[in-house]
C-alpha cells in the first residue's frame, strides 16, 4: 500500500511541473482570478497577475490585461499603486484597445475607490433584463445563476467569464419552461430556483427545484403545488429552509418556509397581495429580514425582520421605497437599497439584539436592482443601461425632408422613457418612465402646450408586456392591459386626472395592446396573430384582422395593419376589402408602428431591412393609391410608438438611439466594512 | 431555530405560523387560561347576567344568533356580534376598526352601558385583577380561538379529494366571477380592511356611518356557516340571502365599494358557492 501512494505522489508532482512548464496563459489567468474572487487572496491574485505580466511581457494583450487585473486588486486593497498601473497601461498599451479603455474607466473615477474606501466595480457587462432580481451570487462570489435566453438555469463565471447550463429543458417553443429567481445553498453547492411550464390548455404549473453546480447534474423538483406559486428568496444558514415569497390562488401573497429535505412548505405570514421583493436571513438563523407594502395603498416597501421563535416582527426601514439586501460581514447590519435620497443607493442600519441601532448610513450612491451577498461581505447588484428615450422631431410628409432632427422633449429619467403614446388632438402625451432602478413604472402625461408633466401613482402591479397605454378618444383616460394592486390581470381604464384604475376585462383573457375604437364603444386587442375587436356593451369578440393593428386613421375610416406575410394594409372599419398599401421583403420586418398622417391621406411605418440591421427606414403611404416614399428621419431598429401630431408635422416616438448615457450589467462593492467603520468615527 | 414557537398553542393548518402578540404581552398558557375562566365570567357585568360569552357563543364560532347584541338589563346593542375567529391575526377590531389592538378591544364591552356597563376599576375589584392583567388575559384567549385545518385547508395543502367537485367549483366562483375575493382574502378570508357594501344604506341614507361613509370592516369567513345572522347589523338571516344580496350588487349608494357589481350568477352557481362556504369550517376533535 505504501508504495502505491509514493508511486501515485510522484506521478502527481511530475504532471503537475510539466503543467507548469506549459501553462498557458489563459489558465494563469483564470487562477489568478480564482484566487482574487473566490479565495478573496487579494496579494497572492496580485502576485500571479505580476508573473503572467513578466513571464508574457511580448505577449502585450496578456500582458496589459494582467496589469489592469492586478491594479484592480490593489484597488480593492485602497492602494495607490493600483493608479500607477493603470496610468503605466494606458501610456505603455496604448495598441491594447480593451486593457487600455478598462484603465481609463477606472482613472476616470468611474469605478474608483470612494472616499469611504469601498470599492465598486464591474464584474460583468451581461445587460440584465427587465426582472434582474432573478439573479443570485453564490456565496464565495465565484458564480452568478441568471435565466438564461434559453430558458435554461444559466450559470455564469466571473473568474472565467463563461456561461454554462445548469437546467436542459427550457425552451420557448409552444409549451415554454423556463427558470426564474434562484437562490445559492449555504454551502455553493446547489441552487435553488423557481421553474415555470405553460403547458397549453392548463394553468401555469410553478416549481421549486434544486439542482447541483456539477456538470450533468439532475434537478430535482422539491415543491409543486396548483394551490401556490413559490418563488425562492434566501436559504437558510443551515441548509434546512428555503425563505421563499408565496403567491396563492386568490392572488394574495404569503411569506414562508419550504424544507430543503422534503419540501414541506409552512407559512410565517400573510400579507395582502403584494409580496416581498428580496429576503434574507440573518448569520446565525434567528431572524428573517424582508421588504413588502406596508399596507395596499402604498406603492413602496419597507423593511420588516420577523424573529423566527414567532415572538415578534420588527419593523426597521421605512419612509422610502427600500428593498432588503443582507446582513453585512461583521453581523451587525443590514443592508438595503433605498430611493430615499432621491435614487437607489445602497445604505446600511445597524441591528442587534433584534433590534435597530441609531439611523440608515449611506454607502454608496450608486445601487441597482441587489442580486446578493458573499461570505466576504461583497454585494452585488446589477444596473440596467439606458434603453430607450422619446424623441420629437419635425417632418415633411411629402418631401420626405427632416424639417427639425429629433430632440427629448422630456429632460427626466433620460434614457428610461418608453410607451409614449399621443391624444388625438395633441396636446397631451403619455409616456412610461422608470424613475428608479428596480422600481415600478411610472406614467406621466405631459401637456405638449406647457411642457408640464403630472406624474400619476397608478395602483398597478405591472404593466403587461411592452403594450403602451393608449388615450381614449376624449383624451380623459387610457386603456392598457395591467395587473393591479390586488393580483388581477386585465384590461384597465387609467384615469388620466387621478390614475385610478377600472377594471374593464376580467375573465383571464390576456388582452394585449388594447386600443380604442373612435367611438370608445369597443376596443382592439391583438392575440398573437389576430386583432380581435371587442364590443363594450356586449362582451361579444370578433377577430376584425388576422394581423397585427396599431392605429386607427383620424377621420375613423381605415385601421392600419400590418399581415403576417408582410403587407402593411388598410382596413375599412365600415367593413370591406384591405387595402394594399406596401410590402416587405421576408428579410426585413416592419417597426412596431403604423400611424396615420394629419389627413388620413397617409400611413406613416418602419422597415428594418434585414435581421441584423441596427437601423431602420421611416415611410410614408398613401391610401388612395400610388408608391411609398422614405421620410429622411434616422431611426433605430428599435425604435416604435411613433405618432403624428394633427399639425401634420411633428412626430413623436420612441428610439434607442443616443438615449443617455451610464453602464448597465452587474456590479460589486466591495470593502464595506470600512465604510461602516468610517461612519462611525 | 427555524420553527416558530407559539409555545402555548398549536397552531392549525392553514393559519401563519407567526401569531402577533405585543412584547408586553406574550402569549402564555396561564394567560390563555386566565383569559378563559374571564371570557365566561358573569362578574365583569354590572348585574352579573352577562359575560363574553353572551355574545360571542362558543358553539356558534364565538358569535350570537341574535342580529343585534343584547346586554345587560336587556340594553340592545346597534351591530351584530362578530365571530372572534382568528382574532390574532387582526389589525382593525369592532365592525368600525375604531381599535387597532386586541389589548384595547377587549375592555371595551365591559365598560360599553349596552354591553356589560361596568367601570374597569370595579371588574378589576371583583375578580382581583388589574385592568391590564384582565386586558392582557383575554387578550391572550382571543388570540388562542384558532380555526383552520378546514376541508378548504386541507385542499389547498395538496388534498385535492377534500372538497367535493361542487365545493371545487364555488372556490373557483369565489376566487372569480364572485369576486369575493377582492376582499374576504388570504387565510383569514379578510383584508381587515373597511369597505362601504350598502347594507347601511336605507331610503336614501345610511342608517350606521360605520367607520364613516358607511364603510365597515370584512369579517372572516372562517366558520361563517355557524354565525348567521350576517353583516354587521344582522339584517340577512342566512348565507343564502348574503349571496342574493351580492349577486345584485349591493345597495347602490354613493359611497359603494367599486369592487361591488352584480354578478349574475346563476342558480347553480350560486349553489356551488354556498357549498364552498361550508367548506370553511374546521374539523371538529
Amino acid at each position: 500500500m505504501k508504495l502505491r501512494i509514493w508511486i501515485l505522489i510522484l506521478m502527481t508532482a511530475t504532471g503537475m511541473a510539466a503543467a507548469d512548464s506549459a501553462q498557458p496563459a489563459k489558465v494563469m489567468m483564470e487562477a489568478a482570478r480564482k484566487k482574487e474572487v473566490v479565495d478573496g487572496d487579494l496579494k497572492g491574485a496580485i502576485r500571479l497577475y505580476g508573473d503572467i505580466a513578466a513571464k508574457y511581457k511580448n505577449d502585450r494583450p496578456v500582458a496589459a490585461m494582467a496589469l489592469v487585473r492586478m491594479a484592480e486588486a490593489y484597488q480593492k486593497m485602497g492602494d495607490a499603486e493600483a493608479r500607477k498601473i493603470f496610468e503605466r497601461v494606458v501610456k505603455e498599451y496604448g495598441d491594447q484597445k480593451e486593457a487600455v479603455s478598462m484603465a481609463r474607466a477606472r482613472l476616470s473615477g468611474r469605478m474608483a475607490a470612494q472616499k469611504t474606501g469601498i470599492v465598486t466595480r464591474q464584474v460583468w457587462t451581461h445587460s440584465p433584463s427587465p426582472s434582474a432580481r432573478t439573479m443570485s451570487v453564490s456565496p464565495d462570489g465565484r458564480y452568478i445563476a441568471f435565466p438564461h435566453k434559453s430558458g435554461n438555469l444559466g450559470l455564469h463565471d466571473l473568474t472565467t467569464g463563461e456561461d454554462r447550463l445548469l437546467t436542459t429543458t427550457g425552451n420557448w417553443g409552444n409549451e415554454p419552461e423556463y427558470a426564474g429567481a434562484s437562490v445559492f445553498s449555504p454551502d455553493g453547492r446547489q441552487v435553488v430556483y423557481y421553474w415555470e411550464r405553460d403547458a397549453k390548455g392548463a394553468e401555469p404549473r410553478i416549481e421549486l427545484r434544486v439542482v447541483g453546480l456539477g456538470e450533468h447534474e439532475s434537478p430535482r423538483v422539491i415543491f409543486s403545488s396548483e394551490e401556490a406559486w413559490v418563488v425562492p428568496g434566501a436559504w437558510s444558514p443551515d441548509g434546512k429552509w428555503i425563505a421563499a415569497s408565496v403567491t396563492r390562488k386568490d392572488k394574495s401573497s404569503q411569506i414562508g418556509l419550504v424544507s430543503a429535505a422534503d419540501g414541506t412548505l409552512r407559512v410565517l405570514k400573510s400579507v395582502d397581495w403584494r409580496g416581498p421583493s428580496n429576503m434574507a436571513f440573518s448569520p446565525d438563523g434567528a431572524y428573517l429580514a424582508y421588504d413588502l407594502a406596508p399596507n395596499q395603498d402604498s406603492v413602496q416597501h419597507d423593511i420588516f425582520v420577523l424573529a423566527l421563535d414567532g415572538s415578534r416582527e420588527i419593523p426597521v426601514v421605512h419612509a422610502a421605497n427600500d428593498v432588503v439586501i443582507g446582513w453585512s460581514r461583521d453581523e451587525k447590519h443590514l443592508l438595503f437599497s433605498s430611493d430615499r435620497s432621491g435614487r437607489m443607493g445602497l445604505w446600511a442600519l445597524a441591528f442587534s439584539g433584534g433590534k435597530t441601532h441609531g439611523s440608515p448610513i449611506p454607502i454608496s450612491a450608486e445601487f441597482g436592482q441587489p442580486i446578493g451577498l458573499t461570505r466576504s461581505g461583497a454585494v452585488y447588484y446589477s444596473r440596467r443601461a439606458p434603453f430607450t428615450d422619446v424623441y420629437l422631431a419635425e417632418v415633411d410628409f411629402i418631401t420626405g425632408k427632416v424639417l427639425q432632427p429629433p430632440a427629448r422633449p422630456i429632460e427626466q429619467s433620460v434614457g428610461f422613457n418608453y410607451m409614449v403614446d399621443l391624444s388625438p388632438d395633441g396636446k397631451q402625451l403619455a409616456y412610461a418612465f422608470l424613475q428608479t432602478e428596480g422600481g415600478l413604472p411610472r406614467l406621466g402625461i405631459r401637456s405638449m402646450a406647457t411642457g408640464e408633466t403630472r406624474l400619476l401613482t397608478v395602483k398597478w402591479s405591472k404593466f403587461y408586456s411592452t403594450a403602451p397605454p393608449r388615450w381614449a378618444p376624449d383624451g380623459n383616460s387610457l386603456l392598457t392591459y395591467a395587473i393591479d394592486s390586488k393580483g388581477r390581470a386585465g384590461v384597465f381604464r387609467i384615469d388620466a386626472k387621478t390614475g385610478n384604475l377600472e377594471q374593464i376585462t376580467s375573465d383571464g383573457t390576456i388582452r394585449t395592446w388594447p386600443m380604442w375604437a373612435s367611438d370608445g364603444k369597443s376596443f382592439f386587442w391583438r392575440s398573437p396573430d389576430t386583432t380581435v375587436r371587442h364590443d363594450l356593451a356586449s362582451g361579444q369578440e370578433t377577430a376584425f384582422f388576422p394581423g397585427t393593428c396599431r392605429s386607427i386613421s383620424p377621420d375613423g375610416r381605415y385601421l392600419a395593419c400590418t399581415s403576417r406575410d408582410g403587407r402593411l394594409v388598410a382596413v375599412p372599419l365600415a367593413g370591406g376589402e384591405p387595402k394594399e398599401l406596401a410590402h416587405i421583403t421576408p428579410e426585413a420586418r416592419f417597426l412596431p408602428f403604423s400611424a396615420w398622417t394629419a389627413d388620413s391621406a397617409a400611413v406613416v411605418y418602419g422597415i428594418v431591412r434585414a435581421k441584423e440591421s441596427a437601423t431602420a427606414e421611416l415611410w410614408v403611404a398613401p391610401v388612395a393609391g400610388g408608391e411609398p416614399h422614405v421620410v429622411n428621419l434616422n431611426l433605430a431598429a428599435t425604435a416604435g410608438g411613433l405618432h403624428v401630431f394633427p399639425d401634420g408635422k411633428r412626430v413623436i416616438y420612441n428610439d434607442s438611439a443616443g438615449s443617455g448615457s451610464g453602464v448597465g450589467g452587474v456590479f460589486v462593492i466591495e470593502n464595506l466594512l470600512s465604510a461602516l467603520t468610517a461612519n462611525k468615527q | 431555530m427555524l420553527i416558530l414557537v407559539a409555545a402555548a398553542i398549536t397552531i392549525p393548518l392553514g393559519l401563519d405560523l407567526y401569531l402577533p402578540a405585543p412584547e408586553d404581552n406574550p402569549l402564555t398558557a396561564e394567560k390563555i387560561e386566565l383569559g378563559r375562566r374571564l371570557f365566561f365570567d358573569r362578574r365583569l357585568s354590572r348585574d352579573g347576567s352577562t359575560s363574553c360569552s353572551t355574545c360571542h357563543d362558543p358553539e356558534r364560532a364565538f358569535s350570537d344568533d341574535r342580529a343585534v347584541a343584547v346586554g345587560v338589563f336587556g340594553r340592545k346593542g346597534r351591530r351584530n356580534s362578530p365571530a372572534l375567529i382568528n382574532r390574532g391575526y387582526g389589525r382593525l377590531f369592532f365592525w368600525d376598526g375604531r381599535v387597532s389592538t386586541l389589548e384595547d378591544q377587549v375592555l371595551k364591552p365591559i365598560e360599553d352601558p349596552n354591553e356589560m356597563d361596568l367601570p374597569l376599576a370595579e371588574a378589576a375589584a371583583r375578580v382581583s385583577l388589574t385592568p391590564t392583567e384582565i386586558s392582557h388575559a383575554l387578550a391572550s384567549f382571543v388570540r388562542s380561538i384558532l380555526s383552520g385545518d378546514s376541508p378548504y385547508d386541507r385542499f389547498v395543502n395538496g388534498v385535492r379529494t377534500a372538497l367535493s367537485a361542487d365545493q371545487q367549483a364555488g372556490l373557483q366562483i369565489f376566487r372569480g366571477k364572485a369576486n369575493c375575493t377582492a376582499c374576504h382574502v388570504g387565510p383569514n378570508f379578510t383584508d381587515e380592511r373597511l369597505h362601504n357594501t350598502g347594507i347601511a344604506w336605507c331610503d336614501g341614507k345610511l342608517t350606521d356611518t360605520g367607520a364613516g361613509q358607511g364603510n365597515f370592516k370584512t369579517p372572516t369567513l372562517r366558520e361563517v356557516a355557524l354565525t348567521a345572522p350576517y353583516m354587521h347589523d344582522g339584517s340577512l338571516a342566512t348565507l343564502e340571502e348574503v349571496i342574493e344580496y351580492y349577486d345584485r350588487g349591493g345597495n347602490r349608494n354613493p359611497q359603494l365599494d367599486p369592487e361591488l357589481r352584480p354578478l349574475h350568477l346563476t342558480a347553480g352557481e350560486k349553489r356551488q358557492l354556498l357549498d364552498f362556504l361550508h367548506s370553511l369550517k374546521a374539523k371538529r376533535n
